[in-house]
């Protein structure tokens, strides 16, 4: 039996480990029992209730098997080791959790696995075809696709292995006693499988795979532009790699390869339309929300859509505007009549009466020793409308006689 | 003691007046016409006095005799004034209908500022903090005003007197009036409130905020409090509260808390030409000029057939996002991918006119007009001796050795040193290895930050010679008198196929509305005054018959607007020159609904509803007692409300017997071709304007 597994080791990653489950579960060939969806949990999520009923349930749903593990608390041996190394590789520090990517060795239920980070995409069905590719691999044998920054070591979010509980245990030693190169898994799992890091003292070994399982995105290489064309039918699965994941950046955030970021997102709102329409989880709500700016929940909103969407959200000179771009003003309603109606309502203007912080005005003129806000009377204490000739400044005004023939509203 | 309702005194304040500064010196001196000849010389114009353009543009006029004036109380007031100090210059503006202006001359009372400041603070509440030079001169002004108004309503008590206000520079008179109990009727219209305008430029998602915005705060923030505390006073103390669209009265309603009372449309002053078909000649006339500039531009790369080539083109105010120059980029890239998949032969120049910061035209270009030039002058010179040839040989024969009638052999003809001086020429031509004919025609100061280049080197549309959509950008006015591509603005229009102006933010959008007079087909959007106005007058999808092409940037999200501006566009390429020759008729015909004489009759109802408030007896009393309802009120103004129908098909002329004979081919009031059918072409569009040669004496006979 075969495992696809993926890990999810904290709550900021739940839309991509949803979507990976949602997209893997429309590839599988229905019926067949050959390839099991397995998902390693950190336990801390479902103990601390981070995740939530609604996302657990539909994590259940989506997957065939659910493992828990302990996360690898930040005063374990393991971590402080590479706590410097990890620093150097910005502020990811929840790389450290990958660790928990070690626990795969363990999963001695399948034949082999196939473990995919949860910021991937496979693009269709042909991504299992990577397990024609080690038909005979062996335990000292990891399958893996060369890391774009470094072709010599391997990228581990997408790899092949064969669970062995021996290996797991020379893999925990070594991570306990090694430092990582990058501080965290890729490094020690190169350190371990790469004979290009361990110069032959192991017997172990890497199995090349084709780039096309594991495209790397953003690609800063000159080659990358091409490529992806010329290559445009065979990619099999798309990487978002760096801290500009999908669904942090709304469906806009990249100016990367919209193509496949665009795709991610349609797969993800059919998602969310599926499984969470009711009853919605609060992280997952604010995501749809903020992305799509749409009303999912009638709460207390009005505040926060004014903090988020006051500033348009496209920018031409980076990309072309986004799908899932909400409308520009389906809420103007210009049928409204505006007719000449002979009914003149009066409105009270009060535009003054509010105490206004403007930062151009010193002072006004006509009471220099105080501000705006103390000098004008509240709309409560003046009562509306009630006529009082104001002093004369014109010469005519001086003619008290004169009684004006028109009427006005306020009299 | 009442007023004569019906022969009221109207009186006009801007500060455009005779000054030409934006948008209203356009609305106030194309709609003087029909104002000057509905009221006479009960017609006034105020404004401030700007001692340039008064030169330029008022004939003076002796306001110390009374022949001059037509009400004499309007001269008493200005006496009155003037003896207390007040200066101005009383005139004729020189424009069609030639108005008289009454211009005041804010210096001579400068004095009253600080009274006048502390006067608005108290009976208004408006604050005016020291060195906004903009709002002291408002202030001034409107104080003025407010002066004169007063005199005249006290010495003038026959007359009902109307005073109309544009924008808030002119506004500050109108809560004076209310607040002094000055006896005029006030209107106020905006052509775009200030805040909308501030936000926009901002760029924030207006429209979906415009409920949400803390107007006060907004105001303060960008330091404009004071002006917008004015703009909303006028609003709400005029009479009848008046915008440009229905956009804009929506935001006015939000911004400035009170809902217009009705909607006074920008019109234009539709010249007619005599001949149907003249405004076609001129576009075949200008886009020769343009087709001159596009040889110098493209020299070296000249690979594309002018007979297929199509103009289309953005103009306005460099407001990237405001204008939708944006969403035309990006959909000129689509549409480049389209027309180069579908493998079309149709090319397509797009020309972005917006003036942004420049140091004059690249040596580029200047160079590329200078060698087509050379070439035409060179093959111009070339000619003649070969024509001279030609003749010399035919008189020869057949003597001294001229065997044949005619020259044979182009040897004869050409001579090596001609050759020599062509080939130069044609070599001058080429363009350095590796480049390409540029975008701009201009030196741009910020070249790098610039939202338009950056935009264009995101889509990569460097008009490649595989591109089948070049790009133009002309980052200056356009005038007669430049040294490349020297049009005026409305000789380019004429030139180019289509207008494109997919604006966000565009309170009325008097450039599609230029082009629909000249027979010029544009894109629009319904989030633009105009597009939402023709939306609302012809009907639904049968706009874009008559080359008003409305893109939706309400329901639609960005992405899906550019899509439909792309089929728009791509729908516009496909045409053949019949069906452009065709639409070109459909929309000139449009031109009729533009027209003041049409467009003027909203700002007779507003007048009306104006004088029906200040004035509710004497109202009733003239229509007979009844009350009115919004349905006479249209009838009153003589403006039957009729949507523009789909074109009326109608069989072919007896000539086209084929055409009939296919019995599908139908033409359309744009298929006619003679004058005869022309000059009955009213009556294919329903229109049924009721406003003709002796309308406007039928408004007046409604007072």
């Amino acid at each position: 039996m075969l495992g696809v597994v993926t890990l999810l080791y904290s709550s900021d990653y739940l839309p991509g480990t949803l979507t990976l489950a949602y997209q893997l579960r429309k590839l599988l060939p229905k019926g067949s029992h050959e390839k099991k969806l397995c998902l390693i949990l950190s336990e801390e999520l479902v103990e601390e209730g981070q995740l939530g009923d609604t996302a657990l349930n539909v994590l259940e749903t989506l997957f065939d098997e659910i493992v828990q593990f302990k996360p690898i608390g930040l005063s374990d041996p393991i971590i402080k080791q590479n706590q410097i190394n990890l620093m150097m590789l910005e502020n990811r520090s929840e790389l450290a959790f990958t660790f928990l990517k070690l626990h795969l060795w363990e999963l001695t239920q399948y034949d082999k696995v196939l473990y995919l980070d949860s910021d991937v995409l496979p693009l269709d069905s042909d991504i299992f075809k990577i397990f024609d590719h080690v038909s005979s691999q062996t335990s000292d044998q990891i399958a893996a696709v060369p890391d774009c920054g470094w072709p010599d070591l391997f990228n581990s979010g997408v790899m092949v292995i064969k669970p062995n509980k021996e290996k797991y245990k020379e893999l925990h030693d070594m991570a306990t006693k090694e430092l990582s190169i990058d501080g965290a898994d890729q490094g020690i799992l190169n350190q371990f499988f790469n004979p290009m890091c361990h110069d032959g003292n192991r017997l172990t070994e890497w199995i090349r795979l084709p780039f096309f399982y594991n495209v790397t995105s953003p690609n800063a290489g000159y080659q990358y532009s091409p490529a992806i064309k010329f290559f445009a039918n065979k990619l099999k699965l798309v990487h978002f790699i760096g801290k500009n994941k999908p669904w942090k950046h709304g469906s806009t955030g990249g100016i990367y390869n919209d193509k496949y970021r665009n795709q991610w997102w349609s797969l993800y709102m059919e998602l969310c339309q599926q499984y969470f329409q009711s009853e919605l989880d609060i992280d997952i709500d604010q995501l749809c929300r903020k992305t799509k700016g749409v009303n999912l929940s009638s709460d207390d909103r009005s505040e926060e859509i004014l903090a988020v969407n006051t500033t348009p959200s496209w920018n031409p000179a980076a990309e072309p505007p986004s799908k899932y771009l909400p409308a520009e003003a389906p809420n103007l309603n210009i049928a409204k009549s505006y007719n000449w109606e002979s009914e003149l309502v009066v409105i009270p203007d009060d535009t003054p009466m509010k105490p206004v912080k403007d930062t151009s005005i010193k002072e006004p003129i006509a009471s220099s020793d105080t501000t705006i806000g103390d000098v004008i009377p509240s709309v409560e204490e003046e009562p509306l409308p009630h006529y009082e000739r104001p002093k004369p400044i014109f010469p005519w005004e001086l003619n008290t006689d004169y009684k004006p023939s028109r009427v006005f509203p306020d009299d | 003691m009442t007023r004569d309702i019906v022969n009221h005194l109207l009186f006009e304040v801007a500060t455009e007046v005779a000054n030409k500064v934006g948008g209203i010196y356009s609305v106030l001196k194309s709609k003087a016409p029909i104002t000057c000849k509905q009221y006479g010389l009960k017609y006034l114009l105020m404004g401030p006095l700007n001692p340039q353009s008064v030169q330029i543009e008022v004939e003076p006029v002796d306001w110390e005799d009374e022949a001059n004036f037509h009400v004499k109380e309007v001269q008493w007031s200005l006496r009155s004034m003037h003896n207390r100090g007040v200066r101005f210059t009383y005139g004729r503006w020189l424009i069609d209908g030639a108005p008289m202006v009454i211009l005041f001359d804010l210096n001579s009372v400068r004095s009253y500022l600080n009274e006048w400041k502390a006067d608005l603070w108290e009976i208004a509440g408006i604050p005016s903090p020291e060195g906004d030079f903009e709002t002291s001169d408002a202030i001034l002004l409107g104080y003025t005003v407010a002066w004169f108004l007063g005199e005249l309503a006290h010495m003038n008590q026959t007359n009902a007197i109307v005073a109309h206000f544009h924008e808030w520079l002119a506004g500050v008179a109108i809560p004076l009036c209310r607040k002094r109990r000055i006896d005029v009727v006030t209107i106020f219209t905006t052509h775009a409130t200030l805040l909308g305008r501030y936000l926009c430029a901002g760029n924030v998602d207006f429209y979906n905020n415009l409920d949400k915005f803390d107007v006060d705060a907004e105001a303060g923030k960008r330091g404009i409090y004071h002006r917008y505390c004015i703009e909303r006073a006028a609003a709400h103390s005029s009479d009848v509260f008046t915008t440009v669209s229905q956009i804009t009265a929506y935001e006015s309603e939000y911004l400035l808390k009170r809902k217009p009372d009705g909607i006074l449309p920008n019109g234009l002053n539709v010249v007619k030409f005599q001949a149907v078909h003249e405004f076609q000649n001129l576009h075949a006339l200008k886009k020769e000029k343009i087709n001159d500039f596009i040889r110098g531009h493209f020299h070296g790369q000249f690979d594309f057939d002018l007979e297929k080539t199509l103009y289309f083109f953005i103009a306005g105010r460099y407001e990237y996002r405001n204008k939708g120059a944006d969403m035309f980029i990006e959909s000129l890239a689509r549409l480049n991918h389209r027309l180069k998949a579908s493998g079309s032969k149709m090319t397509v120049v797009a020309f972005i006119i917006m003036p942004a910061k420049n140091k004059s035209y690249t040596i580029d270009e200047l160079g590329g007009q200078a060698v087509v030039r050379q070439l035409e002058n060179s093959v111009k010179d070339v000619t003649q001796l070969i024509s001279k040839r030609i003749f010399e040989h035919a008189m020869r024969y057949p003597h001294n050795g001229t065997k044949t009638e005619i020259p044979t052999s182009l040897d004869e003809l050409l001579k090596p040193s001609d050759k020599v001086q062509l080939k130069k020429r044609v070599f001058a031509l080429r363009r350095p290895e590796g480049t390409l004919p540029p975008i701009v025609t201009h030196n741009m100061v910020e070249d790098a930050t610039d939202p338009v280049l950056n935009q264009i080197r995101r889509v990569q549309l460097f008009n490649n010679s595989y591109d089948r959509v070049k790009i133009i950008f002309h980052p200056a006015f356009l005038n007669a008198n430049n040294p490349i591509l020297s049009l005026d603005y409305d000789e380019f229009v004429r030139g180019c196929h289509l207008g494109v102006f997919p604006s966000y933010y565009e309170p009325w959008g008097y450039t599609p509305a230029e082009c629909t007079v000249m027979g010029i087909p544009s894109i629009t959007t319904n989030l633009s005054g105009f597009g939402a106005y023709m939306e609302d007058l012809i009907e639904k999808d049968q706009a874009k018959d008559y080359g008003i092409y409305i893109v939706d940037r309400r329901f639609k999200n960005p992405n899906e607007s550019v899509e439909q501006l792309v089929d728009y566009m791509e729908d516009f390429v496909h045409k053949t020159r019949r069906q452009r020759i065709n639409q070109r008729n459909r929309t000139e015909r449009l031109s009729d609904l533009l027209d003041w004489r049409r467009m003027g009759l909203e700002y007779v109802k507003a007048r009306q509803l104006a004088l029906r408030r200040a004035y509710p007896d004497e109202f009733k009393e003239l229509t007979g007692g009844t009350e009115l309802d919004d349905s006479n009120m249209d009838t009153l103004a003589g403006n039957p409300k009729v949507k523009v129908a789909r074109p009326l098909s109608v069989p072919g002329s007896p000539k086209d017997s084929r055409a009939s004979s296919v019995g599908a081919v139908m033409m359309t009031p744009g298929d006619l071709g003679t004058l005869q059918d022309a000059n009955n072409a009213d009556d294919y569009f329903h229109l049924s304007m009721g406003v003709d040669e002796d309308a406007e004496d039928d408004e007046q006979s409604n007072y």
